[in-house]
């Protein structure tokens, strides 16, 4: 398609094949043909220079980054009238063109230069002609890049963007000339905040894209920057955002996360204190979290060792208990009970029975002998229990009794509680209700109590209520030896009579007869037996009781660093 | 042979022998075993509790009882009943009355015993050993009294210490924020030498419980053997 032709003298558009202009008159050959002589190669040669530096889009905005004016998403930073300034490479080429300009027409170029409104129609027309023929050739870049930043601003988030190969390698350089010329960044920055996902990027290795995708978001809007808090903590390494990016680094490393983190507050507290906060915390906070299963320690051959012990034992025990020492032991120097059990020949007795039957045989070896020992023929024995098989064990120690016919039973029943029991005893509670109950049959006056238990605990409320409301009452405790420990100081305070604790410690039969033969065989395998586990015990002490060293040198188990 | 007598041996010679297989791990004898004891202690106790707590005081009173004492037997059957509803999911809160009224009369009673019948009487025996004036105290059995005090007295305070944890509220240095007082750091050494004593004493009679009973089961199968089989 042929161009209009522009009347040089009037500048009104004439079709191309008038001869002279249709406004002025003015004669149009002889101007085309000076004018096209003289203009086509000089427009020609523009165009060729605009096509030569338009051929890769990314290199003129190469070129204008480089100049701090533009970033990598083309996006401009200066005033449009700094952005049209041309450059001087651009006037030498003019110039050049110009020699070549009939010499009205360079008279209005300079004309032009000078007034910006003196340009004329004709030539701003001119001008708007060549820009837009320039712009035609690259317009297909000019496409692709705005497609390019398209595809930037959509997947600015979450991935980069897809360019052909030749892009891609500019859009590295980009990053690389953005982050060589900083200046305007470091405006920008200082206005804006750095981008955590500037923070993000550099930890995960993508140059280039997350400044490229953070300028995206930015000028969209989307980015609610704040300020950097610079925190106070060395281990933070928070980074002058003033600071200049070297020009070997790909990306800036901007203490985002420092932002976020919240110094605790000081607080004096003692290691135990630390330690009972750190437990507390661990039951509140991290209640939903998965913990370890701690793997039982024994593997095979431990349980081969367990095995192996316990037939040991139950061996030598079953040796001892059969073919054992049977002699008997030196008799006791001192009495078992210091206060001498002399009761009236119809005495009113208590017998509290808080065992079960697992220990009974205990109980039972602890207590005959005492029983037979204190028990007038003709006693009138309560009995109490707070266990629910304790009057069933205590009536079938009674009865194997010699002199079991002549007791007189009474059966108090069962107490749900050894401390509402102890009180209701103590107390007679029984005469306070107004119906006839079990407790109503307890004597209203006792002269001895008889506490077997099998626990500290069954027997310490007996003991707390009795010696307080009853302390003439004595008061005899006849238990297992793993109650022992823990009652000797009733003892020693004179509130128990007497006590024994444990078959050790029990007035076993020193003869051996028929009768109490299996008595004596119980005591030597006894004795064997625990000889036996403490020689097992120390050597295991010995073998496997050193603790074990960390790997920080520290015991293990044993805690170095407080969370 | 009295062969009621023999099944029972038997019967008991069996679950004892089931037990005892617990050596060789957990196994389905030793669960049958115990599944059978819980079962029957239930079982026990749930007739325990109607004879010797339901019937003589709850029933005889409300059935053969005068007006005032069916009355009063309104209340603990008020109680119970309360109690039986709050198994309900509706009625979950009308438990808490009965349990408020079991859970501050166990609290008195084991506060009350605390300190009348364990705390006072045992402060007070520490203090008599120091009385010369007693007549325990006097002779040569006297000091031995005393050093006996001495040492009770000793143990009881540096156990307590050992058992304190404050600290003034003074601003300390940050490596003595986590130390006691050196006086009281010293005299809980001494308590832990007490704690210790006291702890092994009891895990020695607790494994001397353990073993004897484990004698005592020996001895049964034994006795079964011996009386059954060979006809001792």
């Amino acid at each position: 398609m042929m161009p209009e032709i522009i009347c040089p003298k009037c500048g009104t558009k004439n079709k191309p094949e008038a001869e002279q202009c249709i406004a002025c008159r003015a004669p149009l050959a002889a101007i085309i043909d000076e004018g096209q002589a003289a203009s086509e190669p000089n427009t020609s040669e523009d165009l060729t220079l605009h096509a030569t530096e338009g051929q890769d889009l990314p290199d003129l905005l190469k070129s204008l980054k480089q100049d701090g004016e533009i970033s990598s998403d083309g996006e401009l930073f200066e005033d449009q009238n700094t952005r049209l300034r041309p450059d001087p490479g651009e006037l030498d080429s003019a110039d050049t063109a110009e020699d070549d300009l009939p010499g009205w027409l360079r008279r209005i170029r300079e004309r032009a230069r000078q007034e910006g409104d003196a340009a004329g129609e004709i030539t701003q027309k001119i001008s708007a002609a060549q820009d837009s023929l320039a712009s035609g050739r690259s317009v297909e870049q000019h496409e692709n890049f705005a497609a390019w930043i398209e595809s930037l601003r959509g997947d600015s988030g979450s991935e980069p963007a897809r360019l052909p190969a030749e892009q891609r390698g500019d859009e590295q350089s980009d990053a690389e000339d953005v982050e060589g010329s900083a200046e305007w960044l470091d405006r920008v920055r200082k206005l804006k905040g750095p981008s955590p996902q500037d923070g993000e990027a550099s930890e995960s290795g993508r140059k280039g894209d997350s400044l490229l995708q953070w300028l995206v978001a930015l000028e969209e809007g989307r980015e609610n920057l704040e300020p950097v808090r610079q925190a106070p903590e060395p281990q933070a390494e928070p980074t002058d955002i003033g600071e200049p990016v070297k020009p070997g680094e790909a990306t800036q490393k901007i203490p985002v996360t420092a932002s976020h983190q919240q110094e605790p507050p000081a607080v004096d507290a003692s290691r135990e204190e630390q330690l009972q906060a750190n437990l507390f915390s661990s039951m509140i906070i991290d209640e939903s979290a998965g913990r370890p299963i701690r793997e039982p320690g024994h593997g095979k051959g431990s349980w081969a060792v367990r095995l192996i012990l316990a037939l040991l034992l139950v061996g030598v025990l079953s040796a001892a208990l059969w073919l054992g020492w049977t002699g008997g032991t030196p008799g006791r120097e001192t009495p078992l009970f210091p206060t001498r059990m002399d009761f009236p020949e119809e005495a009113s007795l208590l017998l509290v029975a808080e065992y079960q039957a697992g220990f009974s045989e205990e109980i039972h070896a602890v207590a005959r002998p005492v029983l037979l020992e204190a028990l007038p023929a003709e006693s009138q024995i309560s009995l109490v229990s707070a266990e629910p098989a304790g009057l069933l064990l205590a009536r079938d120690l009674l009865t194997g009794l010699p002199e079991a016919q002549y007791f007189s039973i009474i059966d108090i029943g069962y107490m749900p509680s050894s401390a509402l029991a102890a009180y209701a005893v103590a107390t007679h509670a029984g005469a306070a209700l107004p119906w006839e109950g079990p407790l109503a049959a307890l004597p209203s006056t006792l002269d001895g109590v008889f506490i077997l238990a099998d626990s500290y605990e069954g027997a310490r409320f007996w003991v707390e209520q009795l010696s307080v409301l009853h302390p003439d009452v004595p008061l005899y405790l006849l238990v297992t030896a793993q109650a022992g420990p823990m009652l000797t100081p009733y003892q020693d305070s004179g509130q128990v009579a007497g006590m024994a604790a444990g078959i050790s410690s029990s007035d076993l039969p020193q003869e051996s007869t028929t009768e109490n033969g299996l008595a004596l065989h119980l005591r030597s395998a006894y004795q064997t037996g625990t000889l036996l586990l403490a020689i097992v015990m120390t050597a295991g002490a010995l073998l496997f009781g050193r603790p074990k060293r960390s790997e920080s040198g520290g015991k293990e188990g044993e805690h170095h660093e407080l969370e | 042979m009295n062969w009621n007598e023999f099944m029972w041996s038997l019967v008991g010679l069996l679950l004892t022998v089931m037990v005892l297989s617990y050596l060789l791990g957990d196994n389905v004898f030793f669960r049958l075993a115990s599944a059978l004891f819980i079962g029957l202690t239930a079982g026990y106790l749930a007739v325990l509790v109607i004879r010797d707590i339901l019937g003589p005081y709850l029933w005889v009173p409300l059935v053969s009882g005068s007006w005032p004492t069916r009355l009063l037997t309104l209340v603990p059957l008020v109680l119970t009943g309360l109690l039986v509803l709050s198994q309900l999911p509706k009625f979950t809160g009308l438990g808490s009355f009965p349990l408020a009224f079991l859970a501050g009369l166990a609290a008195a009673l084991t506060i009350g015993g605390a300190v009348f019948g364990t705390l006072l009487p045992q402060a007070r025996a520490i203090m008599d050993a120091f009385d010369l004036g007693t007549g325990q105290s006097g002779g040569a059995g006297g000091w031995t009294l005393i050093a006996d005090g001495v040492i009770m007295l000793i143990g009881t305070v540096t156990t307590l210490i050992y058992f304190h944890f404050g600290r003034k509220k003074v601003r300390l240095p940050a490596e003595e924020t986590d130390q006691r007082p050196k006086l009281l750091e010293i005299l809980s050494k001494a308590g832990e030498v007490f704690i210790g004593v006291t702890l092994g004493a009891i895990f020695a009679g607790v494994f001397s419980t353990a073993l004897f009973a484990l004698i005592n089961r020996l001895a049964f199968i034994g006795q079964f053997f011996a009386h059954w089989v060979g006809g001792f």
